[in-house]
């Protein structure tokens, strides 16, 4: 028989927790293409990914949802467009302890302008109970700032419920605006 | 932040259950718990008429602030837990002073202030405000409020505040809050009390900014409207047909969202209804419900 996939992509810096994120979802094992870190100075992790990471779940009527993590580093950002391409939603997690948060959340989101103006976007912030600052209001105030109202929910991807809290969020939105 | 946890005066059974669940619940609380068998602990559950000492008391079978009661189930333990974490500074909130800077330019008054007498609600007090005062002492007789408007930060006497929020007797008391007070960001006192009264006068309003679910307490439903007040502005009438959810619960988000200056009024008049869930196309409708089954969301 023959399926449809849809997928929900996950974008966001290195270290961000994408690649824990799906792990989360995912009914198989996350595929990983990982390689070794030579961005050490950036964020200390043996591993990044460098080309995505997948993994999926089965829907009742046999289609699947693909979860799409895209490579962090920044001069990987042309493959993020092609990633994303058909989507039914991002959700872009951000990691607070990077030397300029706000700034790598300008960056992605000039990437993925269609899916903040179409609020196919939630933005996740980790590490905010080590790292308070920038607060979640910067982050609403920076959205604003580009007349963009998106969800910012400060969250901790090594908790299941939370990101199941970001799809939730994702879906409503979703429906609220089809 | 890790918790600790004990038992007073509970059965061998009861206090079994108890370690039993917290060997389950890894994740499932906004903050891990651990037992503990002695030494000083954050709360204690406790049957009435034993003291907890300096730790946070969950009553077991009895009056109190924060209670569980027999039969002990999981739910209500996670729920008692993550209410005893708010209590004793929810880790995350607290973290973030400026967290509350959205409370601090509270939305106009959604309801009346306080009554004549100066005694209202603790959400019609906290509303009452003045532009120059900084810092408001509040209390009803049993429990006291300090919200102080710069730090973005409150202090109170009650554990559970939001238990008191909804009593009528709420007044300025210039008495400081003691010393022993919880404490935490003041985006979460003003989403309390806000999601507490749950009274919202007719008109129609829209989201400013999201809630950030992530720290605040709310139900499922919370989300869904979230995304329709972001998208226009809507009656809670409106919203409450779109979502398929009773008005009470419309209302209830919406007091705790103007309380904490994440949506405003857009006027009296009628807006158009949102398009309702029923409407979407079939395609994308049975995808997103397959997707919620899925994922038990």
């Amino acid at each position: 028989m023959m399926t449809t996939a849809r997928k929900i992509v996950f974008a966001g810096s290195m270290g961000a927790g994408k690649t824990t994120s799906i792990a989360a979802l995912s009914e198989i094992p996350p595929v990983t293409t990982e390689a070794v870190n030579h961005d050490r100075a950036l964020f200390d992790k043996d591993t990044t990914t460098v080309a995505l990471d997948y993994g999926e779940f089965t829907l009742d009527d046999g289609s699947r949802i693909q979860l799409i993590g895209t490579p962090g580093q920044l001069r990987f950002d042309f493959m993020w467009r092609v990633l994303a391409n058909g989507a039914l939603g991002v959700i872009l997690l951000v990691d607070n302890s990077r030397p300029a948060p706000l700034d790598d959340v300008r960056e992605y989101l000039r990437h993925f302008r269609d899916f903040a103006e179409g609020a196919r976007l939630v933005i996740g912030v980790g590490r905010t109970e080590s790292h308070p600052q920038p607060t979640v209001d910067a982050y609403a105030d920076l959205l604003a700032g580009e007349a963009l109202l998106l969800p910012v929910l400060s969250v901790d991807v090594r908790r299941r419920d939370d990101v199941l809290m970001m799809v939730h969020v994702l879906l409503s939105q979703l429906e609220a605006c089809a | 932040m890790q918790r600790t946890l004990t038992t007073a005066g509970l059965g061998d059974k009861e206090t079994l259950l108890i370690k039993s669940y917290l060997s389950l619940l890894s994740g499932k609380t906004r903050e891990p718990w651990a037992f503990r068998d002695s030494g000083p602990v954050d709360a204690c559950i406790a049957v009435p008429g034993l003291d907890a000492g300096k730790a946070l008391t969950i009553r077991y079978g009895g009056d109190g602030e924060l209670r569980l009661n027999a039969p002990l189930r999981v739910a209500a333990v996670i729920a008692v837990l993550d209410q005893a974490s708010a209590c004793l500074g929810a880790a995350k909130s607290a973290a973030a002073p400026a967290a509350a800077t959205a409370a601090a330019s509270v939305a106009a008054p959604a309801a009346p202030a306080t009554r004549g007498d100066g005694r209202g609600t603790l959400a019609e007090c906290l509303r009452s405000r003045r532009d120059d005062e900084t810092v408001l002492r509040l209390s009803d007789g049993r429990a006291r409020v300090e919200a102080d408007f710069v730090a973005g930060r409150y202090r109170s006497s009650a554990p559970l505040l939001a238990q008191h929020a909804t009593a009528a007797d709420w007044h300025r008391d210039d008495a400081p809050a003691p010393v022993t007070a919880v404490e935490g960001a003041l985006t979460w006192l003003m989403w309390m009390a806000g999601v507490g009264e749950a009274r919202v006068q007719p008109g129609v309003y829209r989201l400013r900014r999201w809630p950030d679910f992530g720290a605040l307490p709310h139900r499922p439903e919370f989300v869904r409207l979230a995304a329709l007040f972001a998208r226009q502005a809507t009656s809670p009438g409106a919203a409450a047909a779109a979502a398929a959810v009773p008005v009470p619960e419309v209302e209830a988000f919406l007091g705790g969202c103007l309380m904490a200056g994440y949506a405003g009024s857009e006027g009296a008049l009628a807006a158009p209804p949102p398009r309702p869930v029923a409407t979407l196309d079939d395609g994308v409708r049975g995808l997103l419900g397959r997707i919620r089954r899925r994922l038990g969301l």
